[in-house]
């Protein structure tokens, strides 16, 4: 991209200079490093001109039509010093720069740490773009599908959660702009409270390295990042629409980000998002009271100079989603029931609406961040980074109560809010020799309270981590070594059955460490890591009590539940040739020692609603290991074809017999073509086989059978004028074909859902 | 200034913000203590207690009840549930109290069943026991509702008698009613003997 903007302005000064006399002649010459006398890719300018070359891989350059006489020259290149001199035009001979490398000039050196990436844990995956989109106007989780190794756990059409590697809830840490979301993030039918539309990067880490992000990521992280405020250089924005046939709705999100030119440190970016969709269909009937509303903020105003910057970002997201009628169970005979029909009651069906009725969540987040930064010569770079986050949770059950006064007759029957105040001081250091890396602190408070009923207790919880990560490189090996440490106290306030209150404390110390291995040998490299992390136990495994109404179990915590704690191996073999084939396999293993998981015990719980099955929080030693793999092939010039896997494999150790509610294996296979003036097809069919992998008599309907969705997208990409338009059209489960998706607790009730044309355009300015 | 001095001077503002966010975070950090949880009674309709009530249609003043409980709501406590004691070939007028004994008051959830008749249904089950329930009472469309019922008993027997209220918005429909409409909000059993 930058190449051809530099392209297009020699063009242009190509043809202004063209008007000159004399102006025929032409610069040429070589830049080398004066230590090792490697060829150097530098930028030479000439001054007064509006001239600019870059230098070729073998460090030559040539600057053609320039006029007779002396001309000031600049090469400039990041880590060396700047040198400015002088050639007389024409040249008697072809000139040899040679560049000496900067340690100790401030300007060129930190310009080397703004270019410098941020040091990045090995193993992240990071969406395409193409597979963002299928995000947006969706949720987060739906994007990550694409990755292979992670998958969906679902409640209903519009509450997804990512699962990575069978993981998912507490075992997962989501990074919004940088701050550990933190909302009732225990709970099946909790989504990540984010909007997809803010995030330009969408990544995964798989698997337990990521020690910078925190305690708890012993299935890995997930980091939704927004574009970086420094990118904005001028008046720019983006405006998405987007439309689905299946609901009947549509997305909007605008971002407008503005920095002026005569106060350049100054960046503004304001982004808002809408959503309506209304009920829900499936193949061959349509669901009451699955539609869903959103309305999402985000605003971001920074300072940021060459050495240091403050920046301010806020975002607010809320939404209103509907629970499917017919999933609302009083009892264990009414899920019977559900069971026993093959399509739902006819109550329950083929009303459209976007009314949203209960049973229903609504839900706010907001966030507010200061982050402040900045450089030193020697030392490296310091940031300081300080978040509130307000989390409310307003479950609404499917019938008013009927015994409330009128005014609190709309009052959720549940409500959590919980704050969270988070602040991170990191210190990275100078990248020397090939080290680089960074040593850090985190602290967190946390307060969580309710009211209604009493399901999980109230709370407060404060905690401190340190960590310290260093990564080596040298020639085709890369080393990463990582270490955290952290310490939670939380004390509990709980009413007892008695009405009579109790205040438990609880202390918790948990150590993570990862070592990762990269070699790199020409189109090979293997990446290997270990690592151990722990996980403190989470509120509801600790004190829930009381009916899960989703799925008619009687649920108990255990307040001496002890941590989890993961020893995770992987390894990776990647195979890029570009032209033919590329190829990714991943082994994992987890063996999770204290592994905590609901355990169907006795006796049923005798209630006034009849017996409910109990869940009991259990401790026990699991092992989850798979693979996930990934083969590209080339056939033609435009025409690519890549099947991706993943299976897995999750074992009680200690009872001998799986653990339930595990992805079942899938396989993703696509076609891409890429056809004439920008247009790409992509089809895809994914088989995702039948959950076998179960126990007899736990759960209450057998694993829905397998089932192969098609799906497809045409997208382009075109300007008019400086606008850039991307457009795609699609449709996913073309055949409206029928079927259950294990990983989705509503499979109970009803069929998922049928077939969906959506169209997204993108509109960049 | 030299480069040094400039980033010494960057570095001593930048403190000042450092320490700012610092205090702010103290500040906020002072509550050591979680919000005291609200009481029981505020908690939404918790029914504790089903209480039937039989009266011999021969004789007003033979009247006995037969309760189910569950004082502390579900979980701890198991329930606590009396077993009905009827006499043979006798009619009963039979009345359901519902009551969430948790608020203070105590709540009369029957009054407000009544209240939404026409959105609820009493559905009776047995098994073993010579006994036929009809309904005494209907909503405004008239509709069974079944706070009040007639027992009529046969011969002796011992078995089992379950109380099931549905919640029904809408989805109620005429006598005798539709068992798998809706959803659950009671599901109690009872032992029943009938003797002479």
């Amino acid at each position: 991209m930058k190449y051809r903007l530099l392209q297009l302005l020699i063009f242009v000064v190509f043809i202004s200079a063209k008007a000159q006399t004399n102006c025929n002649n032409a610069f040429v010459g070589k830049v080398l490093d004066s230590e090792t006398s490697k060829a150097l890719e530098a930028i030479i300018t000439i001054e007064g001109i509006a001239n600019a070359a870059i230098t070729s891989s073998n460090g030559s350059f040539k600057i053609d039509n320039l006029c007779a006489g002396t001309h000031n020259y600049i090469v400039s290149l990041l880590g060396y010093e700047t040198q400015k001199s002088v050639v007389a035009i024409p040249q008697a001979d072809k000139l040899v720069i040679k560049l000496k490398p900067s340690i100790q000039n401030l300007s060129t050196f930190t310009k080397v740490e703004h270019k410098r990436e941020e040091m990045e844990a090995l193993g992240k995956v990071t969406l395409k773009e193409i597979e963002l989109t299928k995000a947006q106007g969706a949720s987060i989780a739906e994007g990550l599908k694409s990755i292979a190794g992670v998958s969906t756990l679902s409640t209903g059409n519009n509450v997804i959660k990512p699962v990575i590697h069978g993981m998912h809830s507490n075992r997962i840490l989501v990074l919004n702009n940088g701050i550990r979301q933190e909302g009732q993030n225990w709970g099946s039918e909790h989504a990540p409270e984010i909007d997809p539309y803010i995030a330009t990067n969408l990544s995964v880490i798989k698997g337990a390295n990521a020690v910078r992000y925190g305690s708890d990521a012993i299935a890995g992280v997930i980091l939704v990042e927004p574009k970086k405020l420094s990118e904005i250089n001028d008046l720019g924005g983006e405006v998405n629409l987007a439309g689905f046939s299946n609901g009947l709705g549509g997305a909007t999100s605008t971002i407008i980000e503005y920095c002026n030119k005569k106060v350049t440190a100054l960046k503004v970016r304001l982004q808002g998002t809408l959503r309506e969709l209304g009920n829900a269909n499936t193949p061959n009937y349509l669901l009451n009271n699955t539609g869903a509303k959103e309305k999402n903020y985000t605003a971001a105003v920074g300072w940021i100079k060459e050495n240091y910057g403050v920046d301010y970002f806020t975002s607010n997201f809320n939404s209103e989603i509907g629970l499917f009628t017919g999933s609302h169970v009083g009892n264990l005979t009414d899920l019977e029931n559900a069971f026993a029909n093959s399509t739902p009651r006819s109550e329950y069906i083929g009303k459209f609406t976007y009314n949203i009725d209960r049973p229903k969540q609504v839900i706010n987040h907001n966030l507010h961040k200061v982050n402040a930064y900045f450089y030193t010569v020697y030392a490296g770079k310091f940031s300081l980074v300080y978040a509130n986050q307000n989390n409310t949770r307003s479950e609404y059950d499917a019938h008013r109560p009927r015994n409330a006064y009128e005014p609190v007759k709309n009052n959720p029957e549940l409500k959590f809010s919980l704050n969270t105040q988070t602040l991170d001081f990191i210190w990275e250091h100078n990248p020397a020799k090939g080290f680089s890396g960074s040593i850090g602190v985190n602290g967190m408070m946390q307060n969580n309270s309710y009211t209604g009923r009493n399901l999980i207790p109230n709370f407060i919880m404060q905690s401190g981590g340190l960590f310290a990560i260093e990564h080596y490189v040298k020639g085709k090996f890369e080393l990463e070594l990582g270490a955290r440490y952290d310490k939670r106290w939380m004390r509990v306030i709980k009413r007892n059955k008695n009405n009579t209150l109790s205040q438990p404390t609880f202390n918790y110390n948990v150590p993570s460490a990862t070592i990762g291995v990269v070699y790199n040998y020409q189109k090979i490299i293997i990446k290997s890591y270990v690592g151990t992390a722990f996980r403190a136990p989470a509120i509801n495994e600790l004190f829930i009590n009381g009916v899960h109404h989703g799925n008619a179990t009687f649920e108990t915590g255990d307040e001496n539940l002890k941590a989890e704690k993961a020893y995770n191996a992987s390894v990776n073999f990647i195979y890029n040739s570009n032209s033919f084939l590329n190829a990714e396999l991943e082994l994992y293993s987890n063996y999770i020692r204290d592994y905590i998981y609901l355990q169907p015990t006795k006796p049923a719980v005798l209630t006034v609603l009849g017996a409910f099955p109990t869940f009991s929080f259990k401790q026990t030693n699991a092992r989850l290991s798979g693979l996930d793999a990934t083969i590209s092939l080339k056939f033609l010039k435009n025409l690519q074809y890549t099947i991706k896997a993943s299976v897995l494999y999750a074992r009680n150790l200690s009872s001998n017999s799986w653990i339930e509610l595990m992805p079942p294996n899938r396989l993703d296979n696509g076609l891409k073509f890429n056809l004439p003036k920008n247009v790409v097809l992509e089809t895809n069919a994914v088989y995702t086989m039948r959950q076998t992998r179960t126990n007899t008599n736990v759960d209450y309907a057998a694993a829905p059978n397998a089932y192969t969705l098609f799906s497809c997208n045409f997208s382009k990409t075109f300007n008019i004028k400086k606008t850039k338009i991307a457009a795609v059209v699609g449709c996913n489960n073309i055949f409206n074909t029928v079927y259950r998706d294990y990983m989705n607790s509503f499979r109970y009730y009803a069929d998922d859902l049928g077939r969906n044309i959506h169209i997204k355009i993108k509109l960049t300015f | 200034m030299t480069e040094i001095q400039k980033l010494y001077r960057i570095t001593t503002g930048f403190k000042k913000i450092f320490i700012a966010l610092l205090l702010m975070l103290a500040l906020t950090s002072c509550r050591k203590q979680p919000q005291i949880p609200q009481a029981l009674v505020n908690e939404p309709e918790n029914i504790t207690k089903v209480k039937l009530t039989f009266t011999d249609s021969a004789n007003a003043s033979s009247i006995s009840t037969a309760s189910w409980s569950d004082a502390d709501g579900a979980g701890g406590n198991a329930p606590t549930v009396d077993n009905i004691t009827l006499s043979a070939n006798k009619t009963y007028f039979t009345t359901i109290e519902v009551l969430d004994e948790t608020k203070n008051p105590v709540a009369n959830v029957s009054d407000e069943i009544f209240k939404e008749a026409e959105k609820h249904q009493f559905f009776f089950t047995k098994s073993n026991a010579n006994v036929a329930i009809t309904y005494a009472d209907a909503d405004v469309k008239g509709n069974p509702l079944g706070l009040k019922t007639k027992w009529k008993t046969g011969s002796n027997s011992t078995g089992n008698v379950s109380v099931i209220l549905k919640h029904q918005p809408g989805t109620k429909v005429a006598a005798p009613g539709d068992i798998n409409a809706g959803s659950t909000d009671i599901d109690v059993s009872f032992q029943i003997t009938i003797n002479n």
